[in-house]
């Protein structure tokens, strides 16, 4: 096994992006990555000792002529018309052959040749077929072979290291620049003036394809010139151990930054929100606002400030408030002036949920948006939800219900106090009054009762004292209780809106943003995944 | 060759024709969907305008012979060696020929020459030695790294009366150079071959270039001979066999082509049965070159009509559902309502809804408490603001629906990508409903004042003022008793109450229905139009990608094209 403790940790990575990546819709990358992941298990399970290098190129630039070159007999046929290998064929150290025969046989290379070249054991070098010629297999197979292969030696002729598509697999093979080489064959066929200009020729169109610092042999196939020293570099390349490890990173790196580069991340410039944080406080504020706007807490108070004076009335109130309580009860105006849990449940009477949505929905596409074309749909697929409406109705119905079931109408002692009191003052009241109606009805009447004479306290007779003041006393008492009321009613109606507005504007703040939380959440696996780690 | 007299002067039957398929196709080139479309779009345009149109005009016209061929095959030492002196840089860098070049006689590089040679950038080079009746063009690299070149080398093809084929033992199997070849064979141009760069090896060579005929006969490229039947000839050319002096290939080992060549200079009924046989072929090919574009646009077309059927289908649903909770009345926020019913259940207001004692009861009350003073403007632009934030709701859900709809199509995603609003409701949509809501209120406004000249109790109104009794008729709209059961009733149908009372009072009971129902017209009027237009942009956004009549009208051309050759 190959000593690759911090890959391990950085593949381990790249698995949790992909999930990461696959919860936000980027499916197609996602599985792209996992296979990266996949890969690299698997070659590094097949261990390091020997590496994996391909003679790739186009039709008749001599790989195969190169290969036997470098063999000093024939291994590969290499013929005049074209193209001549079908299949790739490995060139193996014979005591290498034992170890080999798991990555060939992932390799699906099934044609083994065996040398005992000893400066050459570390390496398996592999002839591909052809990547440009009319056989679109030769083509296919090569793609599917290269992205396993540990390191590449591109052979090119004079005629042909121009060509488009070419080119196109150069462009593709830049990350994995450190174990390219490039060899240019058929070299006897230039003059000798000629070579440099086309070494330099090559060399600028590589660097324009992305390969900075491109090895470049000059070789001759049919001459043998150059061989030796490509043979030599190629027994020279570094530890094959070193050569694999780098492979693997360099593979897990660019599939991490292709995840990153789906999600809107900038590998080289670290996360960024999708929405500015300043922006997305702002929607969040409006949003909550426009839920606030639905619970309505000014009316909340109100219903609470009139439920206490009720509760207050049916307990002290006097004997007309109480009637005028019961009555209030009967016809249902206090269901609808003092029931302040009906109120909050009744929310969705009071207004439309765009005041809501419109916000949440302008953070998801404005979110969506800085994020490149082709995820921006996937994204944003992701980041809504059909239901958000529904969704969002039930977050707000549980944060009032919950309210509503904390909501508890006190009661006072003063108010039972207050309301004895004011039975006693009835009581007085009702004897006063009976007093006087007798008086009256007596004194009325012209019949002397007698002894039926009204006690006088000082000019006032004392049954008229009596109701004055037992009228004088239940207003007091009245006003004592109202004012009471209203104080218990005003304070216990600002704690139950600051309950309901904290809790409604919690609620929408977690519930209606929680997609965009959980991308941004993803987003920030993907981007430790892609991280410049330090090295 | 009795017809050759009427074939010289043209086919006539086919100039119609073909003048219809380049509109066609010029028509399709500005509308094609994506590069490839496009490009193949206009190569067949070309082909018809800078090749059929001129050909069938002309039989006589001088021959455009192309050479066509990969990078490093040799294309530019044919050249000089053809023309016998150095006029095209061939050498070791690739791609060697950057500027194509056309080289022949001064007076034949007038006419249809000077035109394609404007169009593919050539450099023209008179040369009075050059075979008459001939003008020889090194083409760029089709295979060429620079896009340029490979574009220019494409559209060359199109426009040739002859192509010299050059490949070489290394190259004869590339796929890219069949490709090329595939489409030389769809429209039939006259074809040499030149196999450049042979193994030394008798053996080899003998096997490569058996090789190189079995892939032309396969691929049906040898039907192209110049000569018509009996093979294409291929010209055999040993790799060193060269002139440096002038950097040209060997003249004795192309010297076939060369005579080839000149068998055409030296007759003009060659010359013109060359022409005509390359003519008729490319007419005949035409239909299958233009199904080709057609079958895009039907496809096109079935795409882009799924895609507006979505468009539809989402904003109808959305504006329904935009109607039914505009019917609810419920999407007033309550502040706004509860401010209302404050306004009407207090000061003039309530005096002059009450009657009798109460007027009397009422006025003296308002002498004390002179009431909240009227909200109208206040409450109409928070009731504005409701409903705006309730369309642009709608509008959103509409777009996100299609949007989603489209992003699974590959014309709704180059379209969605194009433009990133589409995901969303329009950015102006806000400020176009409240200009519109502005003036449907002024609208009702004016019908209030006019109203006034004729009824006397709206002369009463005056003392509320227009204001609010406009603002009272706008909420009416939005707020009304019916389909409230008692359980439900709250804020909005209290509200409901009073204004209708308000409304009543002044208008009579039997005008307020028709004053309201007339005001909601208007208001749906209002939305109607805001969500076509919203719908529109998704219409615009597909352009006229996939139009039905474009594919039948290039059948049509083509087809008529084609049978002209047979009368």
């Amino acid at each position: 096994m190959i000593e690759i403790g911090p890959l391990d940790e950085a593949v381990a990575r790249l698995r949790t992006a992909v999930e990461a990546a696959r919860s936000i819709g980027l499916e197609a990358e996602a599985a792209e990555a996992r296979q990266v992941a996949r890969r690299i298990g698997r070659r590094s399970g097949f261990g390091g000792t020997v590496y994996v290098m391909a003679l790739a190129g186009g039709t008749g630039v001599g790989k195969s002529s190169v290969l036997n070159a470098l063999a000093g007999e024939e291994i590969s046929p290499a013929r005049a018309i074209r193209p001549t290998t079908d299949a790739p064929i490995a060139w193996v150290a014979t005591p290498r052959l034992l170890e080999l025969g798991g990555l060939l046989e992932w390799l699906k290379v099934e044609r083994t040749l065996t040398h005992q070249h000893r400066a050459l054991a570390d390496v398996c070098i592999l002839d591909l077929p052809d990547v440009d010629s009319v056989r679109d297999a030769h083509r296919a197979m090569v793609d599917t072979l290269l992205p396993r292969i540990d390191a590449v030696t591109w052979v090119v002729d004079p005629e042909k290291y121009d060509d488009a598509r070419v080119h196109a697999y150069w462009r593709e093979l830049a990350p994995h620049a450190d174990r390219l080489r490039f060899v240019l064959n058929k070299a006897d066929r230039l003059a000798p003036d000629d070579r440099a200009t086309v070494v330099e020729d090559l060399r600028r169109r590589l660097v324009a394809d992305g390969i900075p610092r491109p090895v470049i042999h000059v070789v001759s196939a049919t001459t043998g010139e150059g061989i030796d020293e490509l043979r030599t570099r190629l027994a020279d390349a570094a530890h094959a151990k070193v050569i694999v490890a780098a492979k693997l990173e360099a593979d897990r790196a660019e599939a991490a930054d292709a995840l990153a580069t789906a999600a809107g991340i900038d590998p080289t410039d670290g996360l960024q929100p999708l929405l500015p944080v300043a922006r997305r406080d702002e929607l969040v504020q409006e949003a909550i606002d426009g839920a606030l706007a639905l619970v309505d807490a000014p009316g909340l108070g109100r219903q609470v400030r009139e439920a206490v004076l009720q509760r207050a009335r049916t307990r002290g109130g006097s004997l007309l408030g109480r009637g005028l309580a019961l009555a209030g009860k009967m016809t249902g105006r206090e269901r609808r002036r003092a029931d302040p849990g009906a109120f909050l449940a009744a929310w969705r009477t009071r207004g439309a949920m765009g005041r809501v949505l419109n916000p949440v929905r302008a953070a998801l596409v404005e979110a969506a948006s800085a994020t490149p074309p082709p995820s921006r749909g996937r994204i944003l697929e992701a980041l809504g939800t059909p239901t958000a409406e529904a969704d969002l109705a039930r977050v707000i119905d549980r944060a009032t219900r919950a309210a509503a079931t904390d909501l508890v109408i006190p009661r006072s002692l003063l108010w039972s106090l207050i309301g004895a009191l004011q039975l006693v003052a009835g009581a007085v009241l009702i004897f006063a009054a009976a007093w006087i109606g007798i008086l009256v009805v007596a004194g009325g009447s012209g019949i002397p009762v007698g002894t039926v004479e009204a006690p006088v306290l000082g000019p006032v007779p004392v049954p008229l004292l009596l109701l004055a003041a037992a009228i004088l006393v239940s207003a007091v008492l009245g006003w004592i209780l109202g004012l009471h009321a209203g104080w218990i009613g005003r304070r216990v109606a600002a704690a139950v809106s600051g309950r309901v507005v904290r809790a409604v504007a919690e609620s929408v703040e977690r519930d209606a943003f929680s997609r965009l939380n959980e991308v941004e959440a993803a987003r920030v696996a993907i981007a430790a995944a892609a991280a410049r780690g330090p090295r | 060759m009795d017809d050759d007299a009427r074939q010289s002067a043209g086919t006539p039957g086919a100039a119609e024709a073909l003048e219809r398929l380049a509109r066609g196709l010029r028509s399709r080139v500005a509308t094609a969907p994506g590069e490839e479309r496009r490009t193949r779009a206009d190569n067949l345009r070309r082909h018809v305008e800078e090749y059929l149109l001129p050909r069938a005009a002309d039989l006589d016209a001088p021959l455009l012979v192309v050479l066509l061929g990969s990078t490093g095959s040799g294309k530019s030492s044919l050249l000089n060696a053809l023309v016998g002196a150095r006029v095209s840089p061939s050498g070791v860098l690739r791609p060697t020929t950057r500027q194509p070049i056309a080289v022949g006689h001064r007076e034949d590089l007038g006419g249809r020459i000077g035109a394609v040679a404007e169009r593919s950038g050539l450099e023209l080079r008179a040369d009075d030695h050059a075979r008459r009746g001939l003008v020889l063009v090194d083409a760029p690299d089709f295979d060429s790294v620079e896009a340029e070149n490979r574009e220019r080398a494409l559209g060359l093809l199109e426009v040739a009366d002859l192509v010299i084929f050059v490949t070489t033992a290394t190259r004869y199997a590339d796929q890219v150079p069949w490709e090329v070849l595939g489409r030389a064979r769809a429209r039939g141009v006259p074809m040499l071959a030149v196999l450049n760069r042979l193994p030394a090896d008798a053996v080899d060579r003998e096997a490569v270039i058996g090789d190189f005929r079995a892939l032309l006969e396969r691929g049906k490229v040898d039907e192209l001979a110049v000569a018509g039947g009996g093979g294409l000839e291929v010209v055999a050319v040993d790799e060193g066999r060269l002139r440096p002096d002038i950097d040209a290939l060997d003249p004795e080992a192309v010297a076939p082509v060369a005579a080839a060549l000149d068998a055409l200079v030296a007759s003009a009924e060659e010359r013109r049965s060359v022409a005509r046989r390359g003519l008729a072929a490319a007419l005949r090919g035409v239909p299958e070159s233009i199904e080709a574009v057609a079958g895009q646009v039907d496809e096109e077309q079935r795409a882009v009509g799924e895609l507006r059927d979505a468009a539809h289908r989402s904003y109808a649903h959305s504006r329904t559902a935009l109607s039914e909770e505009l019917g609810r009345g419920t999407f007033l926020r309550a502040e706004v309502l509860r401010q209302w019913q404050d306004f009407i259940g207090a000061g003039q207001v309530a005096r002059f809804l009450a009657e009798g004692i109460g007027r009397i009861a009422a006025t003296i009350r308002s002498l004390f408490v002179p009431g909240p003073p009227a909200p109208a403007t206040e409450v109409r632009e928070a009731a504005f603001a409701d409903l705006v934030a309730l369309a642009i709701h709608h509008a959103d859900s509409a777009a996100q629906r299609t949007a989603t709809a489209w992003s699974a199509d590959r014309y709704g995603a180059a379209a969605l990508a194009e433009d990133e609003a589409l995901w969303r409701a329009s950015v102006g949509l806000p400020a176009e409903l409240h200009a519109g809501l502005e003036a449907w209120a002024e609208g009702i406004a004016n019908r209030i004042r006019e109203l006034g000249t004729q009824r006397k109790g709206l002369a009463q109104a005056a003392s509320l003022g227009v204001n609010v009794v406009g603002t009272s008729a706008v909420l009416a709209v939005f707020v009304h008793t019916g389909g409230l059961t008692g359980a439900e009733v709250g804020i909005t149908a209290a509200t409901a109450v009073v204004n209708q009372k308000l409304l009543e009072a002044l208008f009579g009971e039997a005008n307020v229905s028709a004053f309201v129902g007339r005001a909601r017209e208007d208001l749906a009027a209002i939305l109607d139009r805001a969500w076509d237009g919203e719908r529109d942009r998704y219409g615009r956004a597909l352009g006229s990608t996939g139009d039905p009549a474009l594919a039948r009208e290039l059948r049509d051309a083509a087809r008529e094209a084609a049978r002209a050759v047979d009368a």
